[in-house]
């Protein structure tokens, strides 16, 4: 099973950037608010997790995409 | 007819049924639910889908063993149905005002807060609804108010850019929405194509083609979200797969030569319990 890594501390600002969500062919990634969504408040923290998984090919365009490196990928 | 149709339509297609848009319905547990879903969706999300995700990823069969017990969860929270464009008009006809709303679907898998494809169907201004969503600016800041012309020429025109229409449960059976899909930015789409998990009804249509008509140009498989259409070389025709098409009639919309048209489901026999 493939694992995907996101590092928090490289992707500061995932819905500004957006390359993995737009380039992986599978559709594999969705964001999450960080800290959850405050009522009255606009979400300013978001993290990059992978939600569909089980369609992740490992073909690393994702990787190779990142201008911060924030994405690596295993084999599991 | 659908299980929502015959629990809930009192004779009509529950969509029609007035009474699953009444704000009777709108209790406080109904509010509770909607805030919870609006502050929460993204963890929902995360635990439902992806938990699924990660179950069958690691034992497949287990997984469809619990398909069951998720999908009544499903329906009693938060179901849809696909809904082919004319009967969105009537939906849109029988309201006082319509919202137009980020769809929470395009803002979990694009990351973007202006995707304004989702409709709320409501009783006016004073809609206590309105008071539960104003409090996630995420999803209010861009709500807009329409009268239902410009609501109908809003779908119309996502209608011809081949977005699947759906209606949205919010606790069943009160209709909170409606939506304009496509299998990559809805997660009720993606989730029942790609994952085969259902988190929603098909049509209560399906489509057909007339080959007396049909002159092979393939633009309705261009715009068919499920890869119901194939062509045939041979008569340089296209046919549609009735077993996998949901309905939605984005195909007809398409055609040029009104080759398409949409039967009810319920008239064919393998069809009738087809959702």
């Amino acid at each position: 099973m493939i694992q995907i890594t996101w590092d928090s501390n490289r992707c500061t600002s995932p819905r500004q950037c957006r390359k993995c969500l737009d380039a992986c062919p599978q559709g594999v990634f969705m964001t999450y608010p960080r800290d959850g969504r405050k009522p009255g408040e606009l979400t300013e923290n978001w993290c990059v997790a992978p939600l569909f998984l089980s369609l992740c090919t490992g073909c690393q365009i994702c990787e190779e995409i990142c201008p911060e490196n924030a994405i690596a990928l295993s084999a599991g | 007819m659908c299980q929502f149709c015959v629990e809930h339509g009192e004779g009509k297609k529950w969509y029609l049924q007035a009474k699953n848009y009444s704000l009777e319905l709108v209790n406080e547990e109904r509010k509770r639910f909607m805030a919870d879903f609006f502050e929460n969706v993204e963890r929902m999300v995360s635990d439902r889908l992806g938990g699924l995700d990660k179950l069958m990823a690691a034992d497949p069969s287990g997984a469809k063993g619990v398909f069951p017990q998720l999908v009544e969860q499903q329906k009693k929270e938060h179901w849809g149905q696909v809904v082919p464009l004319e009967e969105i008009e009537q939906i849109l006809d029988n309201s006082v005002a319509v919202v137009r709303v980020p769809c929470v679907c395009r803002s979990t898998l694009r990351g973007i807060r202006d995707a304004r494809y989702c409709f709320g169907v409501t009783s006016g201004l004073k809609d206590p609804r309105a008071s539960v969503f104003r409090q996630y600016p995420d999803y209010s800041t861009d709500l807009e108010v329409l009268n239902k012309e410009e609501a109908k020429k809003a779908i119309q025109k996502l209608d011809r850019n081949g977005l699947v229409h759906t209606v949205w449960t919010f606790l069943t059976p009160f209709i909170g929405g409606i939506c304009n899909c496509t299998v990559n930015e809805c997660l009720a789409l993606k989730t029942r194509t790609r994952l085969g998990f259902p988190t929603f009804f098909k049509a209560e249509y399906v489509a057909t083609i007339d080959w007396e008509t049909c002159s092979g140009c393939r633009d309705c498989m261009k715009v068919c979200n499920f890869g119901a259409i194939s062509y045939s070389a041979y008569v340089d025709k296209c046919s549609i797969n009735q077993l996998q098409c949901y309905g939605c009639g984005v195909c007809r919309s398409e055609c040029m030569r009104d080759a398409i048209t949409l039967r009810d489901r319920n008239a064919v026999p393998a069809l009738k319990n087809e959702w």
